[in-house]
């Protein structure tokens, strides 16, 4: 049995107000609940999608340093340090965010295709080798896996957030607030119900003594 | 905008693929959590860092430090594998996650 609110006067005043109260919760409630619901079935649509993410992110990027050791060992690890220092540009995306039910959630465009032409990179033609091509291709194709990736990866954490929140509060509600409320409600009507039975007795009395009096 | 902070192979590659803000580190250097504070300075979008300097304490306790704090939703750190491949005892973050807030876990 839930212990009753503390300080409530057993008064008509503090029915109206409690059971006013009360009905505000279950309305509460039940909306925290359907929020709560939907949160989660959005949730199990991104984890779904994440774990396939992830793994082909890092498959590729396996793929990738598998080339770089193979530029890496044709030309040498500092000149491919310094071919890569020459690629540098930017790269254009566009942030953006969604909201699900008052989460944000990243959206990361990038254009549809990272990977550029062989003379578009940066560095000579003359002192690299295909290997380089092939391994800046691979990792070109890397990244717009793992920016994917992260992009779902944001979401699920978020998401997990705001599910674990509301969760609580659907709890705290279902569980603490409204059982509270209830029997604090009952309390008062039983006591305006016994208050209503001492009166009628009192009065019955006093008629009797009143009717003594005339005889 | 897109920063990359791993060790030298990883950088090298990411600068192949024309990611500009690169940050060479290794495991047993600070720089890290300043890097990371330029960075959220800078309002980069996304932050790929390598798993195994993500696993260092001090950068752990800095990028949950720099998640914590952010409002809106950059910077996106992901933490990413280096060339010796997945770190087999890393933690499942987003399982961890996934559990917390279904109450199972998800596969």
């Amino acid at each position: 049995m839930p212990e009753i609110i503390e300080g409530v006067s057993p008064t008509r005043m503090e029915l109206l107000r409690l059971r006013r109260r009360e009905q505000l919760a279950v309305k509460g409630h039940d909306l925290l609940r359907e929020k709560r619901d939907a949160l989660i079935a959005e949730f199990l649509d991104v984890v779904g999608e994440v774990r396939d993410a992830r793994m082909v992110a890092e498959a590729k990027l396996k793929e990738a340093f598998e080339y770089l050791i193979i530029a890496q060992a044709g030309l040498g690890v500092e000149e491919v340090r310094q071919l890569s220092l020459m690629t540098a540009q930017e790269i254009p995306m566009d942030f953006s965010m969604r909201s699900i039910m008052g989460v944000n959630v990243p959206i990361i465009e990038l254009p549809s295709d990272l990977s550029r032409e062989v003379t578009e990179r940066g560095y000579g033609l003359m002192d690299s080798s295909s290997a380089v091509d092939s391994c800046a291709k691979r990792f070109e194709e890397a990244l717009a896996k793992i920016i994917k990736l992260a992009e779902l990866e944001e979401a699920v954490r978020n998401l997990a957030g705001e599910v674990e929140k509301t969760k609580r509060r659907v709890n705290a509600l279902e569980y603490v607030m409204i059982p509270r409320l209830k029997t604090t409600r009952k309390y008062i009507q039983m006591r305006l119900e016994e208050m209503e039975r001492e009166n009628f007795t009192r009065l019955k009395k006093i008629k009797a003594i009143l009717e003594r009096k005339e005889d | 905008m897109i920063a990359v902070i791993g060790d030298s192979e990883t950088a090298s590659g990411f600068r192949l693929a024309g990611v500009t803000k690169v940050y060479e580190c290794s495991t047993d250097n600070d720089d890290v959590t300043r890097v990371l504070d330029d960075l959220v300075r800078d309002e980069v979008a996304v932050v790929i860092i390598s798993e195994r300097i993500a696993a260092v304490a001090r950068n752990k306790e800095k990028i949950r430090a720099v998640n914590a704090k952010k409002s809106g939703v950059i910077p996106v750190i992901i933490e990413v594998p280096d060339k010796k491949g997945p770190m087999t005892d890393a933690v499942d973050e987003i399982g961890l996650l996934i559990k917390r807030a279904v109450g199972v876990a998800i596969k």
